[in-house]
């Protein structure tokens, strides 16, 4: 077998072996985790809801209370107060397959890359969470007329979702991780941009 | 690496916003519904208890039932694999053989998400949550890394077309 198809599956096989490990130590830091991100998603809750908004950690969940007022008309100004929960382990734990592969493979072990790798796994999830907590507000009997979102910002918040949960988790450990071990996979003429498509 | 780096987050939102679109849908539904058929028939050459209805695959032994929604039936893996093979320069003959093989691979793996999540949901309900919702997603998407870094050495390896302009 050809060498460099022989490490491609040998770091494979050695990311098979470390993610387990990795996502039992990510599991047991999962709770504090999730706060970064958490408290990195409020922002984009508070924009998008134009309430006000605030986030507590419950066992493993982010529960997010959303309070929400209408423009002011006779007999006063109508107010609701919404609890969103959000599963963040769901959005976080692309962190042990990123370290799975960046110490898998000898041309990835680089601590400073990771280290930044990580940090940036640590709040990218921020997105997934915020979008999953305003599918949910916007799903929430009673709180449309306060959101008052038109159907662009509906289709955005959906498709948000859909991106932040299905995709990004996964996605972004990987990409990721061939920025930082990019030695294992550019083939030289792509490295060097000579090829003709 | 300019032209991959902006090319490939550009295809891979442009194929998933149209997976998520009617004509998308139309797509990935009879796809879904032919993945719970097929996990069905794997399942019932071993021991003959499981039925599909749509996209669900159950038992009607122990009434255990698996929806396969988004994100269970492959179809995100290998869209990201089809957005890294469409955005790599290499000739179109090998960037269909790469999305051929990568089709199987990732499908493959999933038929084998689905068979073994039916199983462990009849088993313990905390382990099929940890293995639906970490371990196999990791490795489904692991799967299409692996081909695309096997697809791109094939590529740098494969005899060069004269230049082009």
């Amino acid at each position: 077998m050809e060498s460099g198809r022989r490490r491609i599956l040998a770091g494979a096989a050695t990311a098979l072996a470390l993610l387990p490990v990795f996502l039992a130590i990510w599991y047991v830091a999962a709770i504090p985790l999730a706060w970064i991100p958490g408290k990195a998603a409020l922002p984009v809750i508070r924009v998008a809801s134009g309430g006000a908004a605030t986030m507590a950690l419950k066992g493993r969940e982010l529960v997010y209370t959303v309070k929400l007022e209408m423009p002011y008309r006779p007999g006063g100004v109508p107010r609701v107060a919404a609890e969103v929960e959000v599963a963040a382990a769901k959005y976080t734990y692309g962190i042990a397959l990123f370290l799975a592969l960046a110490l898998a493979m000898r041309q990835s072990r680089r601590p400073v890359p990771i280290l930044m790798g990580v940090v940036i796994l640590v709040v990218l999830p921020a997105f997934g969470i915020a979008f999953d907590a305003l599918k949910q507000l916007g799903a929430t009997r009673g709180l449309p007329p306060f959101l008052a979102w038109g159907t662009a910002m509906r289709e955005a918040v959906a498709l948000g979702y859909q991106a932040g949960t299905l995709l990004l988790p996964t996605l972004a450990p990987v990409a990721i991780w061939l920025v930082v071990g990019r030695d294992v996979w550019l083939p030289p003429a792509f490295a060097g941009g000579s090829r003709a498509t | 690496m300019r032209r991959f780096v902006i090319l490939f987050p550009v295809l891979l939102l442009a194929l998933f916003a149209f997976q998520l679109t009617p004509p998308g849908q139309a797509l990935v539904v009879p796809w879904t519904e032919l993945v719970a058929d097929t996990s069905a028939g794997l399942v019932r050459t071993f021991d003959g208890d499981a039925r599909s209805m749509g996209k669900v695959l159950f038992s009607e032994r122990t009434g255990f039932a698996v929806s396969i929604e988004a994100g269970c039936n492959g179809v995100e893996a290998m869209l990201v694999l089809l957005a890294g093979i469409l955005a790599f320069p290499a000739p179109w003959r090998l960037k269909l053989i790469g999305l051929a093989i990568g089709v199987v691979a990732i499908q493959a793996l999933n038929i084998v998400r689905i068979v073994s999540l039916f199983y462990l949901g009849q088993w313990d309900a905390k382990w099929f949550e940890w293995a639906h919702l970490y371990i196999w997603q990791s490795l489904i998407m692991l799967d299409a890394l692996i081909v695309w870094l096997l697809w791109i050495r094939a590529v740098a390896q494969a005899p060069q077309p004269s230049a082009q302009a």
